[in-house]
């Protein structure tokens, strides 16, 4: 007889208006952060390539092994050989910049493209929520997320290298390697993070504004270069002017942190360091321009000006 | 009274979206109602400090609007007009943030979540991600994420956007149940006059950017000192033209019963019982005509 009436929509009858503890926090943007790594540590793209940048960092522990292989081979007779791969060594391969890049390019290009394209800076900003706080949120979510991702592979390798030649011997060959390793992840972390916050605030798809960072990152790069072997640029300059662009301030700062260029294929020596202050200079001017750009755009609703 | 605007004006550029707005919003359901491109969301927006106001100020549930707008966020809930979600989460982790982030700890957010994804019928939906709704599933998650932390106000910007007869009619439950049984204050933002004449009890009617009138439903609805409703034994044919011989007009008549507008100032009834003795009608009923809704949205925005 009523087998034809329709169920009430509101399913649960004892629902109650919520009157528990509730506070505007002062790290709200953490709550962000949280989510921001959550989601992306869900996708099995993410462990993909977090495995290809632990392949690249067991490339070094087998450059270690093969050199401590070769040590025993020879009776000590390779020492200096060893102490002077490990360091350049570490640097070679925190060079090859792909996996990072790649990773980077994953979790951040869609950071608000994604955003925008489902409407949802407007919920987020409906909430106690100030746009800092949320690009603060994407910007530390993505930080984090990225330097663990270099920093866990890159310490396994490196306490490896350590237990290798034993950690006295280790820490007293290699000071500054072992006192600065933990910071090395945190330059493209912050870099790419940056500038992706900005690229990806400027889209609405988030492949858009990963063929943007992607383009702008090789271009720029590339231009680099040429400009740098143009042969009307002084010699002294070329160095410096090779890395003035988002790739070369990266490695460089790297470089100047480890204190070693390392010995990239093709060079049977050690090249000079570059300059670090306009690598630095750039790299401000680089992280602020993209979050600054990041903050214009960022809004819960769409001004156009009549 | 939830929310007391005064004199808030809003521009985009030259062009001005909310002009001179002063209000006092009661407590209960209120209907923001006027045509597309009245100002209604702009409105809304200005409330929550989305858009910077021109001139004018308000407060919202004690609130200023201008200067403490993040605590008033804490206490309101928004359910924006656009498809909106955050996109590579299910609904129940959707909801769970949006409690946090309006402050709530976060097992009481996870709690409040499957509560009150539960209480909007998506109970059995909570753990597919949003972007896999149908349209009226996105808007009861819409409503879920802004009554997730307890709001004491509530926006809902055309709630039945896009909405089918059927899911319709649960929204409109929804927000009378919501408004009515939960004790949440709400303001409905529509250009649809049954769905604000279904759920409100005081509405406000916007055009043109400025607020034309402020009301409760009942009062709008209500009787005009122009027009009666009058009930006769049987037809008589000579009654309009009686009454029009007087000032009045007969509006409308089917069978016995007659609407007649009587020009303002006039004591009405005593008039239309002249007019009915004039012409020997024996006068059954005699009362002032209620109005349609739309008849007196009409009226206001004219």
């Amino acid at each position: 007889m009523s087998q034809d009436v329709a169920p009430p929509p509101i399913a649960d009858l004892t629902y109650r208006n919520y009157d528990g503890p509730k506070a505007l926090r002062p790290l709200r943007w953490w709550t962000l952060s949280r989510s921001f790594i959550r989601t992306a540590m869900r996708k099995k793209a993410f462990w993909v390539l977090f495995g290809l940048l632990c392949m690249q960092w067991m490339l070094f522990a087998l450059f270690v092994f093969i050199n401590s292989q070769a040590d025993q081979i020879t009776g000590g007779a390779q020492r200096q050989l060893r102490a002077f791969n490990l360091a350049n060594t570490f640097v070679d391969v925190t060079d090859i910049w792909i996996w990072v890049f790649a990773i980077a390019l994953f979790i951040g290009a869609g950071s608000i493209a994604a955003d925008n394209r489902a409407n949802a800076i407007q919920v987020y900003l409906s909430k106690p929520l100030t746009r800092a706080d949320y690009i603060l949120g994407k910007w530390a979510g993505m930080v984090i997320l990225l330097y663990f991702a270099q920093f866990v592979p890159m310490l396994v390798a490196v306490l490896y290298a350590a237990l290798d030649q034993g950690f006295g011997e280790f820490l007293s060959s290699y000071p500054r390697l072992a006192l600065v390793f933990p910071l090395v992840p945190l330059i493209p972390a912050v870099m790419h993070a940056s500038m992706l916050i900005g690229i990806s605030a400027l889209n609405r798809t988030p492949a858009i504004a990963g063929i943007a960072y992607t383009g702008i990152f090789i271009v720029w790069n590339l231009l680099a270069t040429a400009i740098a072997n143009a042969p009307i640029v002084a010699d002294d300059s070329r160095s410096t002017l090779l890395f003035l662009n988002p790739r070369g301030v990266i490695y460089g700062l790297i470089f100047n942190l480890v204190g070693t260029r390392g010995t990239p294929p093709g060079f049977r020596s050690e090249l000079p360091l570059p300059e670090w202050a306009p690598l630095l200079g750039l790299a401000l001017v680089l992280c602020a321009g993209s979050l600054a750009l990041a903050v214009l755009r960022v809004r819960a609703v769409e001004v156009v000006k009549g | 009274m939830v929310a007391n605007i005064r004199n808030l004006t809003v521009a985009y550029g030259r062009n001005v979206a909310v002009s001179g707005a002063t209000c006092d919003i009661p407590e209960g359901c209120v209907g923001l109602l006027g045509p597309n491109g009245a100002g209604k969301t702009t409105l809304i927006k200005a409330l929550l400090g989305f858009l910077k106001p021109n001139e004018g100020e308000g407060t919202i549930l004690g609130y200023d609007i201008r200067s403490a707008s993040l605590e008033l966020r804490l206490h309101v809930g928004l359910m924006p007009e656009s498809d909106c979600h955050i996109p590579g989460i299910s609904a129940v982790e959707y909801v769970a943030l949006a409690g946090e982030l309006s402050g709530l700890p976060r097992a009481n957010a996870m709690q409040r979540a499957h509560e009150v994804l539960e209480y909007c019928g998506l109970g059995e939906a909570r753990y597919r991600f949003v972007e896999t709704y149908s349209t009226g599933m996105k808007q009861k998650a819409k409503i879920a994420q802004a009554l997730v932390h307890g709001p004491q106000l509530l926006f809902l910007d055309e709630p039945t956007n896009g909405l089918d007869p059927e899911s319709r009619e649960e929204m409109l439950e929804l927000i009378r149940d919501i408004s009515h049984n939960k004790g949440v204050n709400c303001i409905v933002s529509s250009h649809l006059l049954p769905d604000i004449e279904r759920t409100c009890d005081w509405i406000l009617v916007m055009s043109q950017g400025k607020i034309r009138s402020q009301r409760s439903v009942a009062d709008m609805k209500g009787a005009s000192d122009s027009l009666w409703d009058v009930e006769l034994k049987e037809p008589v044919e000579s009654f309009p033209s009686a009454l029009e011989a007087k000032g009045a007009k007969a509006l409308s008549y089917f069978s016995n019963l007659y609407r007649v507008e009587v020009p303002h100032g006039e004591r009405a009834a005593m008039l239309i019982l002249a007019v009915a003795r004039e012409v020997g009608a024996e006068v059954r009923g005699l009362r002032p005509a209620s109005r349609s809704l739309e008849e007196a949205f009409l009226e206001a925005i004219s």
